[in-house]
């Protein structure tokens, strides 16, 4: 492994002679985010002279520094997890039509799905009815009901807001993709949560990339800072650290004392040649980017090793037990990262297919394996964030692209379904123990505070102190659907 | 719109800013009358490309230089952002562009034309960059981190900074084992009897193509002569030469290597 001094005597910036360059540089993280903006959206430098891109500070005081954004690919089941419906039970094996519940079948409500494929063999009406696959039980002082399948995050409830009441349009898995950037994939290809968040705030940690993410995903893009650049697209990182970053060390042999003196010949000729260009903000970009690349080959690596945490933390998060050791481990990555300075860290859990929440049939035994490899982990972060007091400061936020089916598909099975389901978050601003939202009684339509994805992003955005309206950039006109609106009654 | 393509193509910046959008949510032509003034001459002269090209790069505007030192003040203050091209714009090589340059100036390009795509897996075949596959699921991993093209439309590349095009240069076997060709190739011209500063020089005026200037060339002779120390300290086989495999390693990170001024 690689070790690099942080204080590296190799940037000592001699050379400047331009004050105006001086001055570029001395902007700080403006003088990469400054740089890259200017250059990856290009629309904005000659549109009418008022618009200016983002200074990186919140636009009012935030409530939150960070977010641990947690995606469950395939789509979470909400009534065998956060929103128990023991209707279910009582009507197991009923059409739904032959129930009180026959008017969630009104085609009006139905109208809500965007279809991308006709006749698709998944995402399909389920009319008989189909039973709880698992207990649940009330826990904490607020007595939330939590699935049996997650007794460490019910324990953990009181710290929670539960959404039991969100929707989306696209019934395949492109709603993965909506989840993140707001818009369905037949709009084309949009921003994404984190990179508008990477745009609108500044650095944390000079040493550290701001957006990060963890595990694949497949079935959605591979960028995520679209028409804001992909100075804009997290970096991802993988929880090894031997080998946590694409191109992290020398793939041939250099020593690092080699390579220093390199980096710091680069650091020293670039500031040369501002000498000769002191207006051109991507040189001022470049050389910072440099700094960062340089410092990030040993702070990745250093953020991903665990060797310095103690037993109890590993067993905390899992990370002693075959079951959880990978989500644990990249949980606390997320709370080391948090720790350190970083803005965003997007962890994806199990990509591959369709994502490995995706129970179509056998969904006993899918959706207990899957609860118990994140169970443990997740409510390891929440209590570890807690006790460093990190907690009050970062937003955890648990999502999937939506629902599954109250009736059943195959003999055990659920169907994809956009008309209701649950998500939460925790953290910086929220209210513990508090469910927000209801679905009907058998967990069909989101009836009682409806929310679409972008109020998730909308509440995440106004902890953060920041506008999506004052992020927005000419010629990029938004829709009043992709900024959202806050979900005020889980605040704080 | 194709004027406006043609001319962001070679200025780095379009008269209209909305390249993707000409319609009512465009924005206006930062320069109306040049842009009407182009069109209809490509228009009346058979919509002749070739011609319009030449048209733009034997023009004063594109024959200026991108320094802004030494500038009038009232020019810097009046047009910070060079709206009105009063000097060119430095644009960054597209990602092609960057790892054709790279197996050039190593001498192993293969510069013939057709034949079958290359997979994006096999990175290390010398062909022009532009025969890697790319789709919707195949990306050449160097190429992505120079923002490669997007596989939906043909707009506008970006242009960004991130500290991953700094590791992809600094450490992928690509610019790795070229780096070590080019050093190659410069003490083969050179002659083995060439000096460091010789060697210092040469490598900057082929890596960067400007000659250095005396800051820079002592700057480059200053690491070369810690680089051999240090080299000579670990017992490295040949410190000299591994000494200029480093320059040019840290001249092809320069920021001048993958901009055009």
């Amino acid at each position: 492994m690689i070790r690099r001094n942080p204080g590296n005597p190799a940037f000592s910036g001699a050379g400047i002679h331009r004050r105006r360059f001086l001055a570029d540089m001395g902007m700080g993280f403006t003088g990469l985010a400054l740089g890259a903006m200017l250059h990856g959206d290009g629309i904005a430098r000659a549109s009418d002279g008022i618009w200016t891109p983002p200074d990186g500070k919140p636009h009012f005081a935030p409530k939150a520094k960070s977010v641990i954004w947690l995606f469950m690919n395939g789509g979470v089941s909400h009534m065998e997890t956060f929103d128990p419906k023991p209707e279910l039970n009582k009507y197991a094996g009923k059409s739904i039509t032959d129930t009180p519940y026959k008017g969630t079948q009104d085609p009006k409500k139905l109208a809500l799905s965007r279809v991308v494929v006709v006749n698709d063999a998944n995402g399909q009406s389920r009319l008989k009815l189909y039973p709880l696959q698992v207990g649940y039980k009330k826990y904490g002082q607020s007595g939330i009901e939590v699935s049996d399948w997650l007794p460490n995050i019910g324990n953990c409830i009181d710290d929670i807001a539960v959404v039991r009441s969100m929707w989306t349009t696209d019934n395949n898995h492109g709603a993965q993709t909506q989840f993140h950037s707001g818009r369905h994939m037949l709009d084309g290809e949009f921003p994404n949560l984190g990179a508008w968040v990477h745009y609108g705030l500044g650095t944390l940690n000079d040493n550290l990339p701001q957006y990060i993410s963890m595990g694949n995903r497949e079935y959605w893009n591979k960028t995520d800072g679209h028409y804001l650049g992909p100075a804009h697209d997290a970096v991802p990182v993988r929880v090894d650290p031997a080998n946590p970053l694409d191109y992290g060390h020398p793939e041939l042999d250099v020593t690092d004392a080699e390579q220093k003196l390199g980096f710091g010949l680069v650091d020293r000729l670039n500031r040369l040649r501002g000498v000769e260009y002191p207006d051109d903000p991507t040189l001022a970009a470049r050389i910072k980017s440099y700094e960062l690349a340089y410092r990030m080959q040993g702070s990745i690596p250093e953020a991903m090793d665990f060797r310095n945490e103690p037993e109890e933390t590993h067993r905390l998060y899992g990370i002693d037990n075959p079951v959880t050791r990978d989500f644990g481990s990249r949980m606390l990555a997320s709370r080391r990262l948090v720790e350190r300075g970083v803005r965003f860290i997007q962890v994806q859990d199990g990509a591959g297919g369709a994502g490995v929440w995706d129970a179509h049939g056998a969904l006993r035994a899918n959706h207990s394996g899957n609860c118990a490899r994140i169970d443990r982990p997740i409510a390891g972060l929440l209590q570890d964030l807690k006790r460093r007091g990190l907690l009050d400061e970062t937003l955890v936020v648990f999502c999937t692209e939506f629902g599954r089916t109250p009736g059943t598909q195959g003999s055990d099975g659920r169907d994809h379904h956009i008309y209701g389901f649950s998500v939460w978050m925790a953290g910086g601003g929220i209210k513990g123990g508090v469910v927000h939202g209801a679905t009907d009684d058998i967990g069909f339509h989101a009836e009682l505070d409806r929310h679409y994805v972008t109020d998730i992003h909308a509440t995440i955005l106004h902890l953060l102190g920041l506008d999506s309206r004052r992020l927005e950039i000419p010629g990029r006109k938004r829709l009043e659907i992709d900024h959202g609106n806050p979900i005020r009654e889980i605040m704080a | 719109m194709a004027v406006n393509h043609i001319w962001m193509r070679h200025f780095g910046t379009p008269l209209v800013p909305t390249v993707f959008d000409f319609g009512r949510k465009g924005s206006t032509p930062t320069h109306p009358a040049l842009l009407d003034w182009l069109a209809v001459d490509f228009m009346e002269h058979g919509w002749d490309m070739k011609r319009l090209h030449r048209l733009i790069v034997t023009s004063d505007a594109y024959r200026r230089g991108s320094s802004s030192a030494g500038a009038d003040p009232a020019t810097l203050a009046a047009d910070p952002e060079n709206r009105l091209y009063w000097r060119m714009n430095p644009t960054r090589m597209e990602a092609q562009v960057v790892r054709d340059s790279l197996l050039r100036l190593a001498g192993v390009l293969v510069e013939s034309s057709g034949g079958p795509p290359i997979a994006v897996t096999m990175e290390d075949i010398p062909r022009r960059s532009l025969y890697f596959n790319h789709s919707h699921n195949d990306h050449s991993k160097f190429l992505t981190t120079f923002d490669d093209a997007s596989v939906l439309d043909c707009y506008r590349r970006a242009e960004s900074v991130v500290p991953a095009q700094a590791l992809a240069l600094w450490n992928s076997k690509l610019s790795m084992t070229m780096g070590t060709r080019i050093a190659a190739r410069l003490n083969e011209r050179l002659g083995i009897d060439a000096t460091d500063s010789a060697f210092a020089a040469e490598a900057f005026r082929t890596i960067l193509a400007s000659p250095p200037n005396p800051a820079e060339l002592s700057a480059c002779e200053k690491t070369l002569a810690e680089l051999k120390t240090l080299l000579q300290k670990r017992g490295a086989a040949a410190p000299d030469l591994k000494a200029r495999e480093i320059l040019v390693q840290s001249l092809l990170n320069h920021n001048d290597f993958i901009t055009i001024r």
